[in-house]
């Protein structure tokens, strides 16, 4: 059964409605005489049929398809967008959390802190009192009954631990510094001295100090109930030596005030009087004494050549520093020990030759 | 296709025309809605509205392609009309008040002939058939593309070159069918 192209064109003229008239009539009759030509038109339909049946499945694939493609790609965006939204809620949960604890740990912005409301205090002294009082008792101090237990046990830390020239140049410009005077005086006028609030003033200067003393140093503070067990400053004084051959020489200081706080800067030391002789020759220099209490009741000194750290030397006492033969020797109640320069501390050594002795005492 | 706002219906028919198949998708989303309201309110339920609007669509896409085609209304009232008669179809069918539609007889058998044929083969083989020819022949029989478009679509250098490829497909197709077929379904 094969078909011509004119028998295939005739068809689909008629099957599509393009044949009409003449031709139609002319089509209709031969159909109905030519058995052939109706098997072709007949078989001829079938197969349009089936080309028709499978486009439309095509086609109605090619919407679903397309359909489902874009509702898919819009759940992938909801879910990635859902992710994100959380991813950020977190990261904001995470971040403000850190945050806070951050602010919450003031140990490393402590002393800086303080330090600038000392300086904001230096320009406007007239009216800082409250500032003064409020920067005393917005920091953050650790009472005696509430020691962390767990930091005394690490007591003393290693980065706290000063090296003698680092105390030294500190409490010499601390020595220098009136702003901490301001802060003694100014606390002691504003608040009452009575037993408990004067304790924790002290307390609370202390920690302050130490503070100060250790952003001057660039050194990061601690807690100050890991500085419990630390031995401690308790004044300073400069004392003249008098070099002693045929002189005798009984220049004294006195150190008048450590009344709030021994053990700041803010001694104020008094040049009470002078006793000269007319024996000595002259003053040769001065050296800076420190008086320490010691944690571990130690009684010596240590000398470096310029500052004479006494331990276990009431500061009140009165003491004289003589100079033999390029030699320092402190007299203390009637009794001359020798100061030798060292790098560790040592303890009081009495000087015992009589000849000695002699010279000294004369 | 991005499509923002909606298309105007001499775009839409201007796409249809020249053959664009993703406006299908667009006239889906488009007037799915549409139908969806109306099958529901005369006695429809979801599981039959996907398979309208398809219809629907494709429907509107063939008309579009007949030379006789006018848009006289709104391209929306149009299609509408399209899917309440395929509806209407529908609740025919399901009351089973059914009529023979000659055209899309599954198994069709001519009152005047003895042949027999199996429309699921024809459509397997019309499936298997060389993919330009199935086109060419769906281009024409099914969307009723003119022969320019097909040309342009296919590739083809002009319009006699699809007259003639046309037959030839044809012809091929026919010869793989009536292979299918044992000489007893032919007198």
């Amino acid at each position: 059964m094969n078909i011509d192209q004119k028998t295939y064109d005739l068809i689909n003229s008629y099957l599509s409605g393009e044949l009409q008239g003449r031709k139609l009539d002319a089509f209709k009759a031969e159909l109905k005489t030519n058995k052939n030509l109706r098997e072709k038109l007949e078989l001829q339909k079938a197969i349009i049929a089936g080309i028709e049946d499978v486009r439309l499945n095509e086609l109605k694939n090619f919407i679903k398809d397309n359909i489902s493609k874009k509702q898919n790609t819009k759940r992938p965006i909801i879910k990635t967008g859902l992710t994100i939204a959380a991813s950020i809620g977190l990261i904001l949960v995470v971040f403000f959390s850190i945050k806070s604890l951050i602010n919450n740990d003031n140990d490393s912005s402590y002393s800086s802190d303080y330090q600038d409301s000392l300086k904001s205090n230096e320009k406007t002294k007239a009216s800082e009192n409250q500032k003064i009082y409020q920067a005393t008792t917005n920091t953050p101090t650790y009472p005696k009954n509430s020691i962390d237990t767990q930091l005394l046990a690490i007591a003393p830390p290693p980065d706290i631990e000063l090296s003698d020239e680092e105390i030294t140049e500190l409490n010499k410009e601390l020595a220098e510094d009136e702003i901490i005077e301001t802060i003694d005086n100014e606390i002691a006028d504003e608040l009452e001295p009575d037993s408990e609030s004067y304790d924790e003033i002290q307390d609370t200067l202390m920690t302050q100090k130490k503070s100060i003393d250790y952003s001057l140093a660039g050194i990061q503070p601690t807690r100050n109930d890991s500085l419990v067990e630390m031995d401690q400053l308790i004044a300073t004084a400069f004392k003249s030596v008098r070099s002693f051959s045929n002189v005798e020489a009984t220049d004294s200081l006195e150190i008048v005030s450590n009344e709030i706080n021994p053990e700041t800067t803010s001694i104020q030391v008094e040049r009470s009087r002078e006793k000269k002789s007319k024996k000595f020759t002259k003053e040769n220099s001065t050296i800076k004494l420190e008086y320490w209490n010691s944690v571990v009741g130690f009684n010596g000194y240590k000398y470096d050549g310029y500052t004479l750290q006494l331990f276990g030397i009431d500061q009140n006492e009165i003491i004289h520093l003589l100079s033999l033969d390029n030699r320092l020797y402190l007299k203390k109640n009637k009794q001359i020990f020798s100061i030798e320069k060292s790098s560790s501390a040592k303890r009081f050594t009495a000087v015992t030759n009589s000849i000695l002795l002699k010279i000294l005492h004369e | 296709m991005f499509v923002i706002g909606k298309i105007s219906d001499e775009l839409i028919v201007e796409k249809i025309k020249s053959g664009d198949e993703k406006i299908l998708v667009y006239l889906y989303k488009e007037y799915h809605s549409l139908i969806k309201s109306f099958i529901l309110k005369n006695g429809g339920d979801e599981d039959i509205i996907d398979d309208i609007v398809q219809d629907t669509v494709i429907s509107l896409w063939r008309n579009v392609q007949k030379p006789k085609f006018l848009l006289q209304a709104k391209l929306s009232t149009y299609t509408l009309a399209i899917a309440k008669n395929k509806w209407f179809k529908e609740l025919k069918k399901r009351n089973r008040f059914r009529r023979v539609d000659v055209t899309h007889t599954k198994s069709m058998k001519a009152s005047n002939t003895t042949i027999n044929l199996d429309h699921s083969i024809i459509v397997q083989i019309v499936q298997e058939m060389d993919e330009t020819c199935r086109k060419l022949l769906s281009y024409f029989y099914f969307d009723g593309f003119n022969n320019k478009t097909i040309a342009e679509r296919l590739n083809f250098a002009n319009t006699n070159t699809v007259k003639s490829k046309k037959y030839q497909c044809f012809k091929k197709l026919q010869s793989t069918v009536l292979e299918n077929y044992q000489k007893d379904d032919f007198i």
